[in-house]
């Protein structure tokens, strides 16, 4: 008997004017798994992804999404998402932004408006958690009181998943959130957001469409593709464990050749000097500048 | 969209903006003189002299009884006796005029802005009242204001009611249609994602879309003044007891086109001053608008 998945799809499909986009998708996500979501672009990664956050209406699309057993068909805290572009307060600091997150969640508008005092107090609460939040993502105190159009995209992407990981969901939706940044803030964010996973436990689903980013981050990848012979429509074509977390280079490593055949064959390239430069950026224990 | 930056810093640049000025003055100047050469008298394009009648007219002081006050011309009394007596209750036309003119129009703003910010906020939020309001709002928008005149003023009558009433009706359609605009704006991803840290449907609506939402709105009740003053002083042309509009309507019967120019420049300046009222303002109170 196995533990119940936190998140589990079953037979998902969804298709637009009559053409499955998403056939069939059958996922289950363990407790503590770090899962890529990895695929060409169009494949249809976004649309589950919204399938699975409650965005899309549960009458557009077939199958069912549990959360730890239970079905899920509205957005709602239990499924944190942090998007490509973030998703900030502008009027508020940083260390404010990542604390809003406890506020809309556990006091109402109404406690908010007719109980100052009380709204103070929790607030204060709320901040001394999202201090803790600040340091764990290598920013600052100093930081923390910036406007959030005072800081770098690099900075706004830590703010904003500091903030969706302060609220501890069952399960986190990360849709590409690295895919805007430089290089570099890159590999930085990586090795930060694989460090608080690690240490969290946090069940996380990222979808991107960089496979070195998600063989480096995650602890088993998933390849959706509209490229099988099932007929139209997305499937999971490849569901692969990895178990060389923290290796110099995981190319080089025996047990993934073969992997590497598959994903090869599969049509994408695994050479890549961003995958090394990560693992250096986390080896050293903290990103290069922080 | 900016090409071409590199005269941002030229010498002498504040003068540009004078040009246009300084053109249309020309002009009038120009069809002044040639007016006056042919008839000295003219009182069609008043020259400098007779401008400065004018301002004389809009500044006259008149009395609680509405009479008009020549204490101006005993200013030598006043030099011997040292005391400046201005008659009790007194008032200057022009600002009495515009204190008049400018309660019906904030009053009808007022009344506008916040019908259309509560409509239309919920309209761009909630599909249903959306569906409820769309046509209607869509519909109604498109019936002139002034067109409604002789109705408003046979229903209200002709007092303040009416005068804010044709203000009101003449900006509140297009505002709420912006405001449901702008509210269509906001980025789904601000709504999925305050759903996904737990925000209630009332807190989606007003403490994130509204909140995001706020300088833009502000930003369209900056230019509903536009029509507002349109509309006032239309309305005011028709029937009012004081009043910019009401002024200029009176003088035109004896042909004071001197007092008009001046009523008229009043009317641009006060308009441009709230106008730059409100920008300052919303610089001042938000400043992370112009970054999101």
């Amino acid at each position: 008997m196995g533990m119940t998945p936190v998140l589990e799809l079953k037979k998902v499909q969804r298709g637009f004017c009559g053409r499955p986009v998403v056939a069939q998708v059958n996922l289950s996500v363990g407790p503590g798994e770090f899962v890529s979501l990895v695929g060409p672009s169009g494949c249809g990664k976004s649309t589950l992804l919204s399938i699975i956050g409650g965005f899309t209406d549960y009458r557009d699309y077939e199958g069912e999404v549990l959360v730890e057993g239970r079905l899920s068909r509205y957005p709602n805290w239990e499924k944190g998402i942090v998007f490509q572009k973030n998703v900030l307060y502008p009027w508020l600091s940083v260390l404010d932004n990542i604390a809003y997150g406890l506020v809309l969640r556990e006091l109402s508008l109404m406690e908010q408006i007719a109980r100052p005092f009380y709204y103070r107090k929790r607030l204060g609460e709320f901040r001394e958690k999202a201090k803790e939040y600040l340091g764990r993502m290598c920013m600052s105190e100093s930081d923390g009181a910036k406007m959030i159009y005072e800081i770098s995209g690099g900075m706004q992407q830590r703010v904003d998943i500091a903030s969706a990981m302060m609220l501890k969901p069952k399960i986190l939706l990360m849709d590409e959130p690295f895919s805007g940044l430089d290089p570099q803030t890159r590999a930085v964010l990586q090795a930060l957001l694989r460090r608080v996973q690690r240490d969290d436990g946090n069940t996380i689903l990222f979808v991107t469409h960089d496979l070195q980013e998600a063989v480096f981050l995650s602890t088993r990848v998933v390849v959706l593709s509209q490229h099988h012979d099932q007929g139209p429509g997305a499937r999971v074509v490849l569901d692969l464990p990895i178990e060389f977390h923290g290796m110099a280079d995981p190319r080089e490593h025996p047990e993934f050749q073969p992997t590497v055949e598959k994903i090869r064959r599969a049509g994408f390239s695994v050479d890549d000097k961003r995958t090394l430069a990560a693992v250096e950026a986390s080896r050293v224990g903290h990103p290069p500048h922080a | 969209m900016r090409v071409r930056e590199q005269f941002r810093h030229a010498w002498g640049l504040w003068l540009l903006p004078l040009v246009p000025f300084v053109l249309v003055i020309a002009l009038y100047a120009k069809g002044s003189v040639d007016r006056h050469l042919e008839n000295p008298k003219d009182k069609m394009m008043p020259n400098l002299v007779q401008l400065t009648e004018g301002l004389d007219y809009i500044l006259q002081v008149r009395d609680k009884n509405g009479y008009r006050w020549e204490g101006w011309n005993d200013f030598h009394v006043w030099q011997i006796h040292r005391v400046r007596e201005f008659p009790e209750g007194f008032r200057i036309l022009l600002l009495e005029d515009s204190w008049a003119s400018l309660k019906r129009l904030f009053a009808g703003l007022a009344l506008s802005s916040v019908t259309a910010v509560v409509v239309g906020v919920h309209m761009g939020a909630f599909p249903v009242i959306e569906v409820l309001m769309f046509r209607f709002i869509s519909f109604f928008s498109f019936l002139p204001p002034l067109a409604l005149l002789p109705l408003v003023f046979i229903y209200l009558g002709t007092q303040e009611e009416a005068k804010v009433a044709i203000v009101f009706l003449g900006t509140v359609f297009d505002l709420t249609q912006n405001i449901y605009l702008r509210v269509l704006e906001v980025p789904e991803r601000y709504v999925f994602q305050s759903y996904a840290q737990g925000a209630s449907t009332l807190e989606v609506v007003y403490k994130i879309c509204l909140r995001l939402k706020l300088p833009p709105i502000l930003d369209t009740i900056r230019l509903a003044m536009r029509p507002a003053w349109v509309y006032l002083i239309a309305a005011e042309l028709i029937a009012a007891e004081a009043g910019l509009g009401y002024r200029i309507s009176l003088v035109q019967r004896s042909l004071r086109v001197d007092v008009i120019l001046w009523y008229i420049l009043f009317i641009a300046v006060l308009g441009f001053l709230f106008d730059v009222l409100i920008r300052w303002f919303i610089k001042r109170a938000f400043p992370w608008s112009k970054y999101n």
